[in-house]
């Protein structure tokens, strides 16, 4: 009896597993961690259906405009379908001034539509976006949900992604670092020399006559 | 002293430009591109409806989600209507057409010739370009 219930439970585990095996994958790869001000940062998307069926994919990242933007269009490949030969290929968008509702930037991976029932496909997905690094911080990607309000979804098959999709780190150019860091060295010196100043300030008004103090 | 020697030719120019603007129509339809709720698709000239009340023409608009994307998910509703995505089944033709403005070329009935207008519409990449400043905004008539 005991060894039954172990079997049954080692038989749920196995199915879990190969089922859990079978789900789509979404992975955002960055070709660096760290980027300076002004270098290109190019993210390679690479999606498995795993066999999955869907009528189409659809997916756009959102990151800071104020951190990076984008800088040569989008690609993606295409997929082919069984029978039916390559799919249908939808433009792929990026922000513009034209996008008012969006406050912050958007590139699109991948916008194909199989056919009007689901199919499968059994090339992976690949999408290469390239942006221009702005300003120093920590930037993020996000595939665009529902919740963001637009009313968009990520559709890839049944993949469910992390959030953040990816992050890199973007620094100062090292030309920019010097002014920077003179300014600091300026900031850090500047108190002392303030404070030499009221000390002496405070001298000459000790020594003068009484008589022409204010 | 006053010159109206210029003032008269450059109040001229500013009219001629003024109605040149007004009466651009780069699609032909007869609908000055500044009242065109679908400025480069003359096609709204005969199927003039606007369901959704977004700015946009039904026959230029497969932007069902009003989410300036025209992508699988207005794909979900142009085959089957609301109430049937994200998993259609087959599609739903014909039918009565909803309030996303899936009868695409206003006929009364939404039928396979929607469809074909919904992907001319997909491989555009998104709803317009409309004459109207208000475009995209709900209400925009």
């Amino acid at each position: 009896m005991k060894r039954n219930v172990l079997l049954a439970v080692l038989l749920s585990a196995i199915s879990a597993i190969s089922v859990a095996a079978q789900a789509a994958t979404l992975i955002v790869t960055p070709d660096a961690s760290t980027y300076q001000v002004g270098e290109i940062i190019t993210l390679h998307v690479v999606g498995d259906p795993q066999g999955g069926s869907a009528r189409g994919i659809w997916g756009r990242l959102l990151f800071s405009e104020a951190l990076a933007n984008h800088w040569i269009a989008p690609t993606q490949s295409t997929h082919t379908i069984a029978g039916v030969g390559p799919a249908r290929v939808g433009p792929l968008d990026q922000y513009n001034n034209s996008y008012s509702q969006y406050s912050y930037g958007f590139s699109d991976a991948f916008n194909q539509l199989f056919g009007e029932v689901p199919t499968s496909v059994e090339q992976s997905t690949i999408s290469v976006i390239r942006l221009k690094a702005r300003r120093e911080g920590t930037l993020s990607f996000f595939w665009e949900e529902q919740a963001d309000g637009h009313g968009n979804q990520l559709t890839y098959f049944d993949a469910t992604p992390p959030r953040p999709a990816a992050t890199v780190t973007i620094v100062p150019e090292p030309r920019a670092a010097v002014p920077i860091a003179l300014a600091f060295l300026g900031l850090l010196a500047s108190p002392r020399r303030s404070a030499d100043q009221s000390r002496t300030t405070a001298t000459s008004a000790r020594t003068l006559p009484s008589s022409a103090r204010p | 002293m006053y010159s109206w020697s210029r003032t008269v030719p450059a109040l001229v120019l500013v009219m001629f430009l003024a109605s040149a603007v007004l009466a651009a129509d780069i699609d032909s339809d007869g609908i000055p591109d500044v009242l065109d709720k679908c400025a480069w698709d003359s096609r709204n000239a005969t199927h003039s409806c606007d369901t959704d009340s977004d700015g946009y023409g039904n026959v230029c608009d497969g932007d069902f989600n009003q989410s300036f994307a025209t992508n699988v998910i207005d794909q979900c509703l142009a085959l089957a209507g609301p109430g049937h995505c994200p998993s259609p089944g087959a599609p739903v033709f014909p039918r009565a057409p909803s309030s996303v403005g899936d009868d695409m070329d206003c006929n009364g009935t939404v039928d396979a010739a929607d469809y074909d207008l919904f992907l001319q519409n997909f491989d555009r990449g998104g709803p317009g370009p409309s004459g109207l400043a208000c475009a995209g905004v709900p209400g925009c008539q």
